[in-house]
């Protein structure tokens, strides 16, 4: 996920350049050429890509969601493997890296993909620069601490706002691991304004490495994402501890080109249906059974 | 009078009879009596086991479920719950989900612990020590409560099971508690599921016996089964009644039976009754069908004995139809015999000629340009296998090559066996001789794979000749002939190939057939001579030794080539007696001419002598001892081909003659398929240079370097070197530079005869050696 961020600071970056959409592919010519071609990037338990006899395969929410969209359509699905590094350039066509927080363009390159759906976080300023279907899965970012450190879990008030004032407050002159250009980012979190001891990995690493981190003595807790806390968790009982919440809810969403409005509003339409027919559910327990508990709201909005 | 004669032995069978009849009746009821009481104590014993099987499969139905519970309170979900519940977590951030896990695992173990497709546990629930529910499979059913909680935290009790009432019905609930490093954390109830219960204490019941069970527990009893009918209680004391404790303290299996005794019929007085009266129908009845049999015994006397007599017709007709089938059989099998090989199973000789004569009508028949191929095939070294590995081994390469040749005779033409290795293959309606030829060549490639034959593997090749109808002969007689006469062309060309009949060959086999005929007659009379050709030490110029070779003088024919004669003898088996003939003319003046000078003859030996080893071994022996020569004064020489062929123990063969001194020779070296592993095998000590490699020393280096890497090897493996048709000086001198010891040829002498080798010993003994000082 916090890769996502940087690729979609770059696709911003390129919308901004005004570059002729000269590969622009809507929903019209995704039926005509009969194939959804789906960009993912493994993460939790969104995709998962796993090496077969017949190329890279994956599976996970998102790929199923993906593929559900896809026959509702009446087209073929097809996963189109990526990294966090090569997603932009294989949606939008133009090869693009991110380096010390500079955007840099590359050469053009064809356009693989249709759509990226990867647990890839919605936040409103991005919303200006790309295009997200509705949201369709939750998020937040918690603290997380070694189960030996004195930071005890909040007793939580009811209010998140106050929760996250709770937590903060706990983190003072303590040694919290985060890592910038991705939803741990301190600086989403206005961490600078507490007096916590933040500290970066000094080489990049994955999301799942932050918990072994800081089982590995590196800090004494860590920002951490729900769906990931949730695998951590029953990896390693005992050995670590969530304090409480440092974000409010985010939400994710699929982010397709500018130029395909008609493919995003049928994915919202799709959205819609799954949601109210309950495959929408079925696919969530499958995948994230106790997300519901954590996120009773999403899944299970209030009736108007 | 004949009546009374009849009677009077079945009146004396009837009233037996009676006797053994009451008899059998008394006997009945006593063991009737006996029976009853037996099956009474049976069953008293067998619902003693009945009841404690009841409660060993209860006991091991409670054991098992509570180990079921154990495994889940020391589940990882269930550790993890509790880990992170320590830690502080709040269910909002974090404990929800361990919890979620939590619920899950029971729920899923609630519906899939089953026992005889239903669950054995009919909820579960985890509560920590103050009752408060944690998670709950069935979240509707009525609250535990009045749970040993408190007693069991404080006792550390690990688990128990407990009856409660519950609206008025009985339940069984079994308690776990869960430990986390050693602390009671919480306790998981599983209310078990009653018709578990039901199904384990009825399971051997049957609905007609009348029985009841029940499981005893503190808060009073759960009936599994009930079939005792109104009309009688089941406490009763007439009854029998079984109470057995379980492991579980207070717990006991309750059964109650209807003894058997009450449904005793056996020794009613009815019975008793109706068992005598039986007797007199009995009797009565017995008594006519004695009076029935005795008047019919004229009647059936008579039937018997026609019905025998007819068994015995039928009996006599169906041998008369078994002796047809088998002399059918019998005919078959000659008729197939006299047409059919027995050992390969292709058509035999008379069968093969039938075929050609059949063909060749047909071809006649069917008019002009109708061809018929006849095929001779031999296999070519059929009869050296067969001598040397034994008839089986034969035996075996016939039968694998008749299979070849069906194989390649692919269903178009005829394969026969002619007799010995000798094959015919007839084919009509031939297109040309092209056909013919390619498939003599395919014949040929199919012999080219080795034989796997008991034992081991060989190579067989085969020679093949052909005549055609109506081209070579309008006869099958003919056509076999001339066949054979282009097979024998084929083998004169060196085997393994195939040749068409043409009228030459007639001549050929004519002058054959003079030949052998004569050779035989001159063996008989001893025409035969031997010349010898000296053999001479190189660097003194001496005789040393002198070759024998043998020559024929027809008075008719005029001389005759040992190349023609020698094969012929081979062929026909004169072979070892002209071979006798030479080694005992050339042993014999070789040990006249010790007296003039210590001679070497060397005698040629051919391979085919060599398939009787034994035998020759033990005549050249035997040939030493009535001339006189020393057996180091004789070499024997023997051509590659021996060594190729690979006799069987042919250096145990050969061990005699080196142990008594023989040399042995290795002729035409470099000829043939020169193996160095030959010399190393075999107990050479001689070898013998061909002219082939002398004739171009002066312009061919291959041949010089040849020559001298043969002499530089026998050097080394201490070999004699005898170079064979030296015509000129600079052949001796180079041979003589590069270390030949021994020379023969026209630049010293050819073969002579007794006389003249004897005159130029004489010579020499008075002379000086002659060409040797000239070139030295």
């Amino acid at each position: 996920m916090f890769r996502a961020v940087s690729f979609l600071w770059l696709l911003g970056a390129w919308t901004l350049l005004g570059a002729a959409p000269a590969w622009a592919k809507d929903l019209e010519e995704i039926k005509e050429a009969g194939v959804l071609r789906h960009i993912g990037i493994p993460y939790a338990h969104f995709v998962a890509s796993y090496r077969s006899l017949d190329g890279e395969q994956a599976q996970g929410f998102d790929v199923e969601l993906i593929q559900a969209f896809a026959r509702h359509l009446g087209v073929e699905y097809r996963y189109v493997p990526a990294s966090w590094r090569t997603a932009v350039g294989q949606l939008t066509g133009r090869h693009a890296v991110y380096a010390e927080g500079e955007v840099v363009l590359g050469e053009a390159q064809a356009v693989e993909g249709d759509l990226v759906a990867s647990g890839v976080t919605l936040l409103p300023w991005r919303e200006s620069l790309v295009d997200f279907s509705d949201p369709y899965f939750p998020s937040a970012v918690w603290l997380v601490a070694r189960s030996d450190s004195s930071m005890q879990p909040i007793v939580p008030s009811g209010d998140v706002k106050a929760d996250i004032e709770a937590v903060k407050k706990l983190m003072a002159q303590r040694t919290v691991l985060a890592m910038r250009n991705s939803c741990l980012d301190p600086s989403l979190y206005q961490l600078e304004l507490t007096d916590a001891e933040v500290v970066l990995p000094k080489q990049e690493r994955q999301l799942n490495e932050m918990v072994p981190a800081i089982l590995n003595k590196d800090a004494e807790s860590t920002l951490l994402d729900v769906p990931d806390i949730v695998i951590a968790l029953e990896k390693w009982p005992g050995q670590i501890k969530v304090v409480g919440p440092v974000s409010e809810v985010q939400e994710m969403g699929v982010v397709f080109r500018r130029e395909s409005p008609q493919l995003r509003e049928a994915f919202n339409e799709f959205l819609a249906q799954i949601r109210a027919d309950g495959t929408y559910m079925a696919l969530v327990n499958k995948h994230f059974p106790s997300m519901p508990y954590f996120f009773p709201d999403f899944f299970d909005p209030p009736q108007p | 009078m004949a009546r009374c004669k009849w009677l009077h032995p079945h009146s004396l069978a009837f009233i037996l009879a009676g006797a053994v009849l009451i008899a059998y009746l008394l006997l009945l009821l006593l063991v009737a009596r006996e029976g009853q009481s037996q099956l009474s104590e049976y069953q008293d014993n067998e619902l003693t086991l009945r009841v404690s099987n009841y409660a060993r499969e209860m006991n091991y139905f409670l054991s098992n479920s509570q180990a079921r519970l154990k495994a889940l309170t020391e589940d990882s979900v269930v550790h993890t719950y509790f880990d992170n519940r320590a830690l502080g977590m709040s269910m909002t951030y974090g404990l929800g989900a361990s919890k979620y896990q939590m619920a899950q695992l029971l729920r899923q173990n609630q519906q899939r612990f089953e026992k005889e497709g239903k669950p054995v546990f009919e909820r579960l629930v985890m509560m920590d020590f103050r009752a408060r529910v944690l998670a709950d499979t069935d979240p509707a059913g009525a609250i535990l409560e009045e749970l040993p909680l408190s007693a069991m935290y404080h006792a550390g009790e690990r688990h128990r099971i407990i009856a409660r009432r519950d609206g008025g019905k009985l339940v069984l609930l079994q308690l776990a508690t869960v430990f986390r490093h050693d602390q009671p954390q919480a306790i998981l109830v599983a209310k078990l599921n009653r018709a578990q219960i039901t199904q384990v204490l009825s399971s051997q019941e049957q609905p007609e016996q009348a029985s009841r069970l029940q499981l005893k527990t503190p808060e009073g009893a759960l009936l599994a089964w009930d079939a005792f009918s109104s009309s009688r209680a089941f406490d009763d004391p007439r009854n029998i009644a079984h109470t057995l404790p379980l492991a579980v303290p207070g717990f006991a299996i309750q059964g109650w039976f209807l003894p058997l005794a009450n449904q005793d019929f056996f020794t009613s007085s009815w019975f008793v009754a109706a068992l005598s009266l039986l007797a007199f129908p009995v009797v009565l009845g017995f008594f006519f069908m004695l009076r029935m049999n005795s008047r019919n015994l004229v009647l059936q006397t008579k039937v018997g004995l026609a019905a025998r007599q007819q068994r015995s017709l039928a009996d006599k007709n169906q041998q008369l139809l078994q002796e047809v089938e088998k002399r059918q059989r019998s005919e078959k099998l000659l008729a197939y015999q006299a047409s059919h090989d027995t050992l390969t199973g292709l058509p035999n000789r008379k069968a093969g000629q039938e075929a050609l004569a059949q063909w060749v009508a047909k071809a006649q028949a069917a008019g002009q340009g109708e061809q018929v191929l006849l095929m001779f095939i031999d296999l070519d070294n059929f009869k050296h296998i067969n001598d040397s590995q034994g008839h089986h081994y034969g035996d075996q390469l016939l039968v694998q090559s008749a299979r070849r040749l069906g194989e390649g005779a692919d269903g178009q033409g005829m394969v026969a066996r002619f007799g010995g290795d000798e094959f015919l293959v007839i084919q009509g309606q031939l297109a040309d001789r092209d056909v013919a030829r390619a498939q003599a060549a395919r014949i040929l490639r199919l012999f080219e794979a080795p034989f796997d034959l008991e034992g081991g593997r060989v190579y067989a090749s085969v020679s093949i000749g052909m005549a055609l109808y109506p081209e070579d002969g309008v006869e099958g007689n003919t056509l076999i002939q001339r066949a054979d006469a282009a097979l024998y062309r084929a083998k004169e060309q060196g085997r393994n190939g195939f040749s068409f009949y043409d009228a030459s060959m007639d001549h050929f086999a004519q002058r054959q057939v003079l030949l052998d005929s004569k050779l035989r007659q001159a063996l008989e009379e001893r025409q035969l001579s031997v010349n010898y050709q000296p053999i001479l030490a190189l660097n003194t110029g001496r005789i040393v030794g002198a070759e024998a070779l043998v020559r024929w003088r027809d008075p008719e024919l005029g001389w005759i080539s040992p190349a023609e004669f020698i094969p012929l003898a081979e062929r026909n088996g004169l072979i070892h007696k002209l071979g006798d003939q030479v080694l005992a003319q050339a042993c014999s003046q070789a040990a006249r001419w010790q007296a003039l000078s210590p001679l070497q003859i060397a005698v040629n030996v051919s391979s085919i002598q060599f398939r009787h080893g034994e035998a020759l071994c033990q005549r050249v022996l035997e040939t030493l001892d009535r001339t006189g020569l020393p057996a180091k004064c004789l070499t024997i020489e023997v051509t590659e081909s021996l060594l190729l062929d690979n006799h069987k123990d042919l250096s145990a063969t050969l061990q005699p003659w080196v142990a008594h001194g023989v040399g042995l020779a290795i002729d035409d070296f470099g000829t043939g398929y020169s193996a160095l592993g030959y010399l190393q095998r075999f107990p050479f000590s001689k070898l013998k240079i061909d002219k082939v490699f002398l004739n171009k020393l002066d312009t061919s280096a291959p041949d010089r370097s040849l020559v001298e890497a043969i002499l530089a090897m026998a050097r080394a493996l201490g070999l004699e070197v005898v170079a064979e048709g030296i015509e000129h000086d600079w052949q001796a001198q180079f041979l003589r530079q590069r270390g030949c010891h021994f020379g023969q040829g026209y630049l010293y002498s050819p073969a002579v005869t007794a006389e003249e080798f004897e005159r130029l010993l004489h010579q020499e003994s008075q002379h000086q050696p002659r060409k040797a000082l000239a070139v030295g």
